[in-house]
């Protein structure tokens, strides 16, 4: 029994990684070609889940929403770069900061105009109601499991993208060398608004498929935001490659403490206590795991440059 | 024979394959200019680095004025009396002429931990800073800010920061870099009068200027000394001829 | 300079408005005016803390509301252990909460320092992006520590039934409570006027611009980032501390990184690295969310809009606009 619900806890951990995966990959794409430090991240993981809520229900069809989901967010995205993004590429990390803290407080008050402040439900398409049995023991939920498949699939994509297409070989040399890109006669100013509407499709598909398991709120893309910038920093920031491991890891840790850290705690500390002191852990504990990441690796697992 | 000023003992730095320095030994005495010599990509500002403490070397020891140095932070080199002046003007550069000094004399002159006296009513670190600008030539352009100096002044501003320090040792990057020919003049005059307060280890492509001014020549090739000795048996060592004058033995 | 102002005309403009608005307020019988005016004091202190580090020293911290929160956090929970007659700590020695101000803010700046030298000591080992987020993380950490432990209000937060005295004033009077945060604010930049033309401040201003060239003339760049680090910390804990008083209550909001975000935008909105950029930054914020507040719900729309705006086009923020003047380092 014990085993089994380890296995469950260690699926959600995998399916909560994937998630921060497509989160994290193109904030640390966007930081890796244009230098860019972008909050307003989650702000595409909100417009994708509201795209998809919305198109879901006008529609009836789910694959619609997802759809909308990955376009609307990707437009967005596009729009951004063009509108704002470009004119932060030269500056220090402060303005950047600042002028995509101002695009979450311009997007998030937007979408509450659009839509009103009570959340919305997304339903998914019947075949995904209920559990699966997995290797015969286990009854996990369909849409996890639908989940987890799914981001896999992508990115092995976002993988073979970058590292096996000709868009991906410019991109990661816009990476390396933005100047010898730029000599070499490749339009950069494409790539990078390439860059930022792929990474805003994934993180607006990223909301839409986490919308139908929680609810689709103003606020959702923030603590996504935070987690996923956890994951770059531990990753490497600029490596897909450290956002993939990192992304995991942090899955794995936060999904394992919170099911596990109040029970270890049990073990010697009277057990009201030891519930409180673990939840409260277990809720700070990648905060700690990034710090002693950042303390013994300053630039992270998978440094990308130098 | 005194003990040299710095001692360097099988230094040695590797960056991934690229080995950087190589089991590397230097001295620099008392009175001399020590010109360190080779082509580009020899090891020479990696060298360097490794004696301010911006580096810190895989193996190997630095001693200055017989005390070893090798963990120290660079700051912590520069209190004992290590100045150095960089390669690219390297200057606050938001700050006036004045006001650069005027953080050097401070730095020299007790604690930055003071935080009700303003820096620029004390008269005695002006009277100071006003004296090194004055040095080097500066005095006439005080006010102006570090960033509004053409190149030749802001090499002057580094030497006079470096003199500020009152050091030990001067460590002088490149300092000929990019200056036009009465530049260079000048400066081998002014080189000739700072050697007098501390020995000079000098790191320069300008060959004229290294023969003009150098006691000791050390050449450098991939991280390695391929070379030591007075400026004649430098000039006709057909190894370092090979290696960096680029001619045919 | 032509028809523009000094800058040091309106700094004098700004601290007699702030001084003679509240008065009048109280005089018509306007204390939500003089409310409005506190808390630009109390937001403008905490922007003056993080102005030190940020403006001063380079240093971008996305995690001040830490030391707020801790400033607000200890108030609270020395006044509710005075109010319910519950020593903090019972062992050998008893601690009792207490209701004082005088003995707080000290208590409230001592813990925030040392919370900040350990902050510090971690973070100032890394630098642009990574000094950024390990900052956030660290104030996310306490965040989500004051939300899931119970003992102080956890997600509820913690109210403060009555606020906290002061000799000889009656703090619950709003003109009276506005001259202690407006005082303390005027003692503040008194005492960063004096620092950043200190011997520390030309060392902290020329580190922001060179690190390399300042350890090389022998100054340590840690400690003095460091020392910078944790004297804005304090400083923002002492505006949290006030906060707190003129709220009567502490929640987890404290801490969050929207507060973070927030304190930086009182900075920016002011003009980085200018004295009195927080006091006109804090100013600016409280007109439009009275303002714009008042005509729409959706007034952070425009508070997004002014500051992409500020950002993009006017980086001497609103004394820069005003005056014309470069910042004069």
């Amino acid at each position: 029994m014990a085993t089994i619900l380890f296995l469950e806890q260690c699926l959600n951990g995998l399916q909560l990684g994937i998630m921060l995966f497509l989160m994290a990959a193109g904030l640390t794409l966007i930081f890796g070609v244009m230098g860019l430090i972008n909050l307003a991240h989650g702000s595409l993981y909100m417009i994708g889940a509201f795209a998809c809520a919305a198109v879901a229900s006008w529609t009836g069809s789910f694959i619609l929403g997802l759809v909308a989901s990955v376009v609307c967010a990707a437009v967005a995205g596009a729009l951004i770069e063009v509108g704002v993004m470009r004119r932060l590429y030269q500056r220090d990390h402060l303005d950047q900061v600042l002028a995509t803290f101002a695009l979450i407080l311009i997007s998030s008050e937007a979408m509450r105009w659009l839509f009103g402040s009570y959340p919305l439900y997304l339903d998914v398409p019947e075949v995904f109601y209920g559990a699966t049995n997995l290797f015969g023991v286990l009854q996990y939920s369909r849409y996890r499991l639908f989940i987890i498949v799914v981001g896999l699939l992508t990115a092995i994509g976002i993988y073979l993208l970058i590292n096996k297409t000709r868009i991906g070989m410019r991109i990661r040399a816009g990476a390396s060398d933005r100047q010898m890109t730029a000599a070499l006669g490749i339009n950069i100013s494409l790539i990078f608004t390439l860059v930022f509407a792929l990474g805003a499709a994934l993180a607006g598909f990223a909301g839409a498929l986490v919308g139908s398991i929680q609810s689709v709120d103003i606020g959702m893309g923030e603590p996504v935001l935070i987690l996923a910038f956890v994951v770059v920093v531990i990753g490497g920031i600029g490596s897909i490659r450290g956002a993939l491991v990192g992304a995991i890891i942090v899955g794995m840790v936060d999904t394992l403490g919170r099911g596990y850290l109040p029970q270890l705690l049990q073990l010697v500390l009277d057990p009201v206590f030891a519930n409180t002191l673990g939840a409260a852990l277990a809720s700070i504990a990648i905060y700690v795991l990034m710090i002693i990441v950042l303390i013994f690796k300053p630039q992270g697992l998978f440094p990308a440059h130098g | 024979m005194s003990s040299p000023v710095i001692e360097i003992t099988n230094l040695s730095k590797s960056f991934g394959a690229i080995q950087a320095t190589q089991d590397l030994n230097l001295t620099l005495n008392f009175g001399e200019i020590h010109a360190l010599i080779g082509p580009n990509g020899a090891g020479k500002s990696t060298l360097i680095k490794q004696i301010t403490g911006h580096l810190q070397p895989d193996q190997g020891e630095i001693t200055f004025l017989g005390q070893n140095i090798t963990q120290l932070l660079p700051a912590n080199r520069a209190k004992l009396g290590l100045a150095q002046t960089f390669q690219v003007s390297s200057l606050i550069m938001e700050y006036s002429c004045l006001d650069n000094l005027l953080l050097v004399v401070q730095a020299r002159s007790g604690s930055s931990f003071s935080f009700f006296t303003a820096v620029r009513d004390d008269q005695i670190l002006l009277a100071q800073a006003h004296n090194y600008l004055q040095q080097v030539g500066l005095s006439q352009r005080h006010h102006l800010l570090a960033s509004a100096l053409s190149h030749g002044e802001r090499r002057q501003l580094e030497i006079a920061m470096a003199l500020a320090l009152e050091p030990k040792a001067f460590l002088l990057d490149e300092p000929m870099a990019g200056m036009d020919p009465a530049g260079v003049k000048h400066l081998i005059e002014r080189l000739k009068e700072m050697r007098l307060q501390a020995p000079i280890l000098l790191i320069e492509h300008d060959m004229a200027a290294v023969f003009a001014l150098a006691d000791r020549i050390t050449v450098l090739d991939y991280g390695r000394i391929i070379a030591t000795g007075s400026v004649e048996s430098i000039r006709n060592n057909e190894q370092v001829q090979t290696a960096y004058l680029g001619v045919a033995p | 300079m032509g028809n523009y102002m000094s800058e040091k005309y309106l700094n004098r403009i700004m601290i007699a408005l702030l001084i003679v608005l509240p008065w009048l307020a109280h005089w018509l019988d306007e204390p939500y005016y003089v409310s409005l005016a506190t808390r630009v004091a109390i937001l403008a202190l905490a922007g003056v803390g993080l102005n030190l580090a940020l403006g001063l020293g380079g240093m971008i911290s996305f995690g001040h509301a830490a030391f707020f929160g801790i400033g607000g956090y200890v108030t609270g929970i020395l006044a509710s252990h005075a109010l319910n007659y519950e020593p903090i700590f019972s062992g050998f020695i008893s601690i009792p909460g207490t209701t004082q101000m005088l003995i707080i803010w000290p208590l409230a700046m001592l813990i925030a320092a040392i919370v900040a030298v350990f902050i510090g000591l971690l973070s100032l080992r890394t630098s642009g992006v990574y000094f950024i987020m390990i900052t956030l993380a660290f104030a996310q950490m306490i965040y989500y520590f004051s939300i899931s432990w119970p003992a102080y209000g956890g997600e509820d937060g913690l109210p403060i039934y009555m606020r906290n005295g002061f000799p000889g004033l009656n703090t619950l009077q709003p003109i009276q409570f506005f001259m202690i945060c407006c005082t303390l604010l005027l003692i503040v930049l008194w005492g960063v006027s004096r620092l950043q033309n200190s011997r520390f401040g030309n060392a902290l201003q020329a580190l922001r611009q060179n690190e390399t060239r300042v350890a090389s003339i022998g100054i340590n760049p840690l400690g003095i980032k460091l020392t910078a680090f944790v004297i804005s910390a304090t400083i923002t804990a002492l505006a949290g501390s006030l906060f707190a008083d003129l709220n009567r209550f502490v929640s987890p909001t404290m801490f969050s990184w929207h507060t973070s975000g927030q304190i930086m935008i009182f900075v920016i909105l002011g003009g980085l690295g200018r004295l009195y950029g927080p006091l006109a930054g804090a100013s600016l914020f409280i007109l439009c969310e009275a303002v714009l507040g008042g005509w729409t719900e959706y007034w952070q729309f425009f508070l997004g809009l002014l500051l992409l705006g500020v950002v993009l086009f006017a980086r001497g923020g609103l004394i820069g606009l005003l005056t014309r003047e470069q910042k004069n380092v």
